[in-house]
């Protein structure tokens, strides 16, 4: 708990076992920029999307109702057996994006695909290629994602600097806010906080 | 999976309501089938993990 800080923050919890298996997209400086600038607050309902081992979303499980999907078989898996490893309850469902899911959520965090698809193969690969430019699975997310966000509801999404088209995208769509940002040795990644847009009457109560 | 999951769940193919078969059930179904009433879909639950993906991305 990080007393300092008016929100509930997901912090990373090292007394947490997550374990990795090689199928699976193990965690790595995106997953944790995403995981700490996420916050809970008032949030009883929380998706993880993408979930690949569930780090993110046995995190929140401590904290809210947590529902985790991803497309992969294996991380689906070992999203359940994390949970199980460490006592927390976390709903899991592979589907593909939103496709299976009929609710609204308080909050949505998603690590999505987001490098350019360089002859992805398999699985594990699943979890980086965003197909040509990179953007593919985002757009969709973001099209999709609005019908599932409660009306005071906040998505947590993390982009790299390959994904501007998707930005931009999520600019059109939500009202957005840079939290938190980091330079690696190939690319800038960001985490960023969609809300409903105050200019669209679309998802008013 | 805990029978609750249902309430937010619908067939990813034509967002029928789904219909639930159970054929292990401990704390929670562990084997069974989700059933589309609208277009008779049918989606395995495997190890208590419903796998709602279309036929195509299985």
């Amino acid at each position: 708990m990080n007393l300092g800080h008016p929100f509930p923050r997901v912090d990373p919890d090292s007394s947490l076992d997550i374990r990795e298996r090689d199928e699976v997209y193990a965690p790595s400086e995106d997953s944790y920029l995403l995981l700490k600038a996420i916050d809970v607050e008032g949030a009883s309902t929380f998706l993880d999307m993408g979930t690949g081992t569930g780090l993110i979303a046995v995190h929140a499980a401590l904290r809210s109702g947590t529902l985790a999907t991803d497309i992969s078989p294996f991380a689906v898996h070992l999203c359940r057996e994390n949970a199980d490893l460490n006592g927390v309850p976390v709903k899991v469902v592979r589907t593909d994006l939103f496709a299976a899911l009929t609710g609204k959520f308080d909050v949505i965090a998603f690590n999505p695909p987001y490098l350019p698809d360089v002859g992805a193969d398999g699985w594990v690969d699943s979890a980086w290629s965003g197909g040509p430019d990179g953007n593919e699975v985002i757009l969709r997310f973001l099209e999709q994602a609005g019908e599932h966000l409660a009306p005071r509801g906040r998505i947590f999404l993390l982009l790299s600097s390959h994904n501007g088209r998707s930005l931009s995208r999520a600019e059109e769509l939500y009202d957005v806010k840079l939290l938190d940002r980091r330079s690696l040795f190939f690319e800038e990644i960001g985490v960023y906080e969609l809300k409903h847009s105050r200019l669209s009457s679309a998802h008013k109560i | 999976m805990k029978r609750d999951l249902m309430e937010i769940l619908c067939c990813p193919v034509c967002k029928g309501d789904l219909e639930l078969e159970v054929d292990v059930e401990e704390e929670e179904i562990l084997e069974g089938k989700l059933i589309c009433n609208s277009c008779n879909e049918v989606y395995e639950i495997k190890e208590g993990i419903p796998n709602l993906l279309p036929p195509d991305l299985r």
